[in-house]
């Protein structure tokens, strides 16, 4: 790790970070302020519809309709697509522009001139993006805990099982950071990049989800780092996943390690 | 026994999908000297500069800075160089002095007044922030980059091309300066007379290959004169004696390089009945067709 770099990235990222965290810390609550105006009940009713319980069961990997309580409607804010693409929105920004970004402006030719070796460059980077997520999955069960005090719940929620749903939502952000990092580390333009990044992840999120409703893409979904992320599942057994978790670091590491390698034998041209 | 050299450039060839952009050259730098790496553009000047840099793998042969590989040793290689891209392209939001504290702490240097003293000697307000710079602004600001440590090896590729004329003898004097003081500079140009005027040795590249490493004095004797003539009588058929090579016949306007006694070139245009004469150094062009032309007779 190169304490320059790393001072330089969060000079330059400290504006998307803090809204970020302001976006982690507000969602909840105007999620939480808006289902309460419904009771229980009235969303068992809605989750019984075939279509809805699918789509559930695709974000979280279990059907909550069954077990309906205050905290597992608290684990739609660990799913929901405006946090995944908030969350997303935010490595990518990072990773593709210190790593890639620097070849397409151009600025590459005065970071590698200095004595930061390219593989500091990329753990530096990484590092940086991989302490951020777990706080921004944190900011979201602090929004719970402020969206209870101010909302007013029916019923008190679970922050023992919410806390646990961090450790599986860091591990599936985890494993896009390592996605994210090898395709900054093999494109040479930013636009590139963030296009088959963008890719990735909505295909990954449509896999998911057809899996849930058409038997025959299930086998497909085990390529999707969606199907490892399990918020409900957590919340009905009050236990980490450990076999997702292990699965998700497991993509994580692989890519990133890939993208590493590449990054540190490439030529690397600019203009 | 000679002191090992500061760059050592062996049979080092690059190409891109095929297509050679270097092709086997060989070369080398002593400490102490100033070398201009002179070239039209494509000639493989950048190409082979980054290879130096270690931004890129050579696809045959090697280069060494100091001594050690330049693809496996880049850091170590970094920490010794100042460097000035071809293309400069700064952090735009960040200040000059914003600009000049990272790159100090990168290097671990406490100390910037040296960049204070650049910065007034090449007239740059580090205040603004780079996206607002002119592309003379951001040329200073990357050598200062490139000067700030005072490093033994100094690589600049093409430093003056958007400096003015007061900047660019500003800058010559730092790098005679760099020289006095012991430290080595490679100095990329596409202008023979920049090249001539500053360096004392002289690598020219063309197509990817070297075309001549000499000293200036030498490639100055070597180049001769370029002469531009057009006689009174447009059929006229003068007889052109051997030093005179004519390169070009267009609109009754003779081109061509003279290599022999300057007199022996007076006298001879003076014999002529002339409407229009030009006697100058050589360009660029003229160089390489001259080189080109004795390595032919060799």
């Amino acid at each position: 790790m190169n304490v320059a770099l790393l001072r330089k990235i969060i000079h330059d990222t400290r504006i998307h970070l803090i809204i970020t965290i302001f976006a982690a810390l507000g969602f909840p609550i105007l999620f939480l302020n808006a289902i309460s105006a419904f009771d229980l009940e009235a969303f068992q009713t809605i989750f019984r519809v075939p279509f809805v319980s699918n789509v559930i069961s695709a974000l979280g990997g279990f059907d909550p309709g069954e077990m309906m309580s205050a905290s597992s409607l608290a684990g739609f804010v660990f799913v929901h697509p405006a946090i995944l693409v908030l969350l997303w929105a935010f490595i990518i920004a990072v990773a593709i522009g210190r790593i890639c970004g620097e070849i397409d402006q151009g600025t590459a030719d005065i970071l590698l001139a200095l004595p930061i070796s390219r593989w500091q460059i990329y753990t530096t980077t990484s590092m940086w993006v991989a302490v951020c997520t777990p706080v921004f999955s944190a900011c979201l069960v602090i929004g719970l805990w402020i969206a209870q005090y101010l909302v007013g719940l029916e019923q008190p929620l679970d922050f023992g099982k919410l806390w646990l749903i961090v450790i599986n939502q860091t591990a599936m952000l985890y494993a896009v950071i390592g996605i994210v990092f090898f395709a900054s580390a093999i494109a040479s333009r930013r636009g590139v990049a963030t296009g088959w990044i963008i890719a990735v992840l909505v295909v990954t999120f449509v896999i998911n989800w057809l899996a849930a409703v058409w038997p025959a893409i299930k086998p497909l979904s085990y390529v999707s780092v969606m199907t490892y992320f399990k918020p409900f599942v957590i919340v009905r057994d009050a236990s980490i996943p450990t076999t997702d978790i292990i699965a998700l670091l497991a993509i994580a590491i692989a890519f990133w390690l890939a993208g590493c390698l590449h990054f540190t034998r490439r030529d690397i041209n600019v203009g | 026994m000679s002191p090992s050299p500061i760059i050592d450039v062996r049979q080092l060839s690059k190409s891109y999908n095929g297509t050679p952009a270097v092709d086997a050259t060989s070369w080398s730098l002593a400490a102490g000297r100033l070398m201009g790496f002179l070239g039209p553009n494509g000639a493989g000047k950048s190409t082979t500069i980054r290879i130096l840099m270690g931004f890129m793998r050579p696809t045959r042969g090697n280069a060494t800075v100091f001594g050690l590989d330049t693809w496996h040793h880049a850091t170590e290689i970094h920490a010794r160089v100042g460097y000035l891209p071809g293309e400069v392209r700064l952090y735009k939001n960040l200040t000059g002095q914003q600009t000049i504290d990272f790159v100090a702490r990168a290097r671990r240097l406490r100390d910037t007044t040296e960049a204070a003293r650049l910065a007034d000697v090449l007239d740059l307000d580090l205040t603004k922030r780079a996206g607002k710079y002119s592309s003379g602004m951001r040329q200073k600001l990357a050598l200062i980059l490139a000067m700030m440590h005072q490093p033994e090896l100094l690589i600049l590729d093409e430093p003056t091309s958007a400096l003015d004329p007061l900047m660019q003898q500003a800058l010559y004097a730092e790098l005679r300066r760099t020289v006095a003081d012991g430290r080595t500079v490679l100095f990329s140009s596409h202008t023979l007379a920049e090249v001539q005027a500053l360096c004392e040795d002289v690598i020219i590249l063309r197509q990817g290959h070297v075309v001549a490493s000499t000293t200036i004095e030498k490639l100055r004797e070597d180049a001769g004169q370029t002469v531009t003539f057009a006689l009174s009588d447009d059929h006229a058929k003068p007889d052109i004696p051997d030093e005179l090579t004519i390169t070009s016949d267009r609109n009754s306007q003779l081109h061509g390089q003279w290599r022999g006694n300057v007199n022996d070139l007076l006298r001879w245009l003076a014999s002529q009945d002339l409407r229009d004469v030009r006697v100058e150094p050589p360009n660029l062009e003229d160089l390489f067709l001259a080189y080109y032309d004795g390595s032919n007779d060799r």
